[in-house]
């Protein structure tokens, strides 16, 4: 953070390493597998394998990918597929904003700039910034996360291509421990969070996006997100305001 | 599938209804104050959100919500979070925790 300005240069490309290690192992593996999964799901609706790269390289959101190839598969009227995918990728516009801050660390971007940057958001690098940014210098962390997802979406993009050619590449029982591994990482992760109130939105929104599902399926994500998240917030600041008030009463 | 032509123009409208998110986000970004309360409820939104969409994944994966699959998946999510509770938060007991107790109910059949 301190490091003269000779020494930007350098210090930029170790972060960048930095970040690429970080994502060998868990999340890489995970994105792999998942992308494997969708390939072999879009080639099995008959998608090109040109159009399941490029569906992957440009919507870079899971459960957005997923409605897209099994609603424009089925044939389904245009304005359920966009408001589909739309629903299902909708977490994008909160993790944006409250990521794009956290990988910047003050430095100005353009705009330009910062909509490249967040092309690469998605949950996996999301997560992993809001658990290791804050202990990183400021200056880098962008380097941190571009090395961070450029290995991501590598993997992504590869996992998408093998999955198209040759299905799933480890046997289903196997595979289902890995597809396993992958949420789970993510949710411990999230568990994790330094506020207590993200803490108390992960539980609500674990809970209540598990229990709305069956009654309103991929929007129970915004349900939980909306309702986890402004409950979360309502209850943190009740405690603020209980603490305050025990304060004035011994002060006084 | 659709003809080329009408398949890659779905193909772009999926795209774009993702991108749209992004670009509101960036729009977004820079008027709200990161130590402000707006901040702090969005992100709560955030977390609440990868929270209930990871939570469903882990549970019910393919959306089938029959006990019989969803069973096992509740049970090493349990362990997962048991473990990494005892483990001071540890991200890599849980998973370990987790991981392993689902492999050994996939093994025995479930």
């Amino acid at each position: 953070m301190t490091a003269a300005p000779g020494d930007a240069a350098p210090s930029a490309r170790a972060a960048a390493r930095r970040g690429a290690r970080r994502c060998v192992g868990v999340p890489a593996l995970g994105i792999f597998l998942s992308m494997v999964g969708f390939g072999a799901l879009a080639r099995d609706l008959g998608f090109s394998g040109v159009q399941t790269f490029v569906a992957t390289a440009l919507i870079w959101g899971l459960p957005g990918q997923i409605a897209y190839v099994e609603l424009a598969a089925a044939g389904a009227p245009l304005t359920v597929l966009v408001a589909a995918v739309a629903f299902a990728n909708m977490r994008m516009l909160p993790m944006t904003v409250t990521g794009l801050p956290l990988i910047l660390g003050g430095r100005p971007a353009g705009f330009l700039a910062r909509t490249f940057y967040v092309q690469f958001m998605a949950v996996t690098a999301w997560t992993q910034m809001n658990a290791d940014a804050p202990d990183l210098p400021k200056a880098q962390r962008l380097p941190f996360y571009l090395g961070f997802v450029a290995v991501l979406y590598a993997a992504g993009l590869t996992g998408t291509l093998i999955g198209y050619g040759v299905g799933a590449v480890l046997p289903d029982p196997a595979m289902r421990i890995a597809v396993f591994m992958t949420p789970l990482y993510l949710l411990l992760l999230v568990a994790a969070a330094r506020h207590g109130s993200n803490r108390l939105a992960v539980a609500l929104g674990a809970a209540l996006g598990v229990g709305l599902y069956p009654a309103i399926g991929d929007a129970s994500v915004l349900a939980a997100g909306l309702i986890g998240g402004t409950l979360a917030i309502a209850v943190g600041r009740r405690r603020a305001a209980a603490r305050a008030d025990r304060e004035e009463g011994t002060d006084g | 599938m659709a003809e080329p032509l009408a398949a890659w123009m779905l193909l772009a409208l999926a795209v774009a209804a993702t991108f749209v998110w992004r670009l509101a986000g960036v729009a977004l970004s820079g008027r709200v104050a990161e130590e402000g309360a707006l901040f702090a409820w969005i992100a709560a939104v955030a977390y609440a959100m990868v929270a209930g969409l990871m939570a469903r994944v882990i549970l019910a994966p393919g959306g089938d919500m029959a006990l019989q699959t969803m069973g096992p998946r509740a049970l090493a999510l349990a362990a997962a979070f048991a473990v990494w509770k005892l483990r001071g938060r540890s991200l890599t007991w849980g998973l370990a925790a987790g991981v392993g107790s689902y492999a050994v109910l996939v093994a025995a059949g479930f």
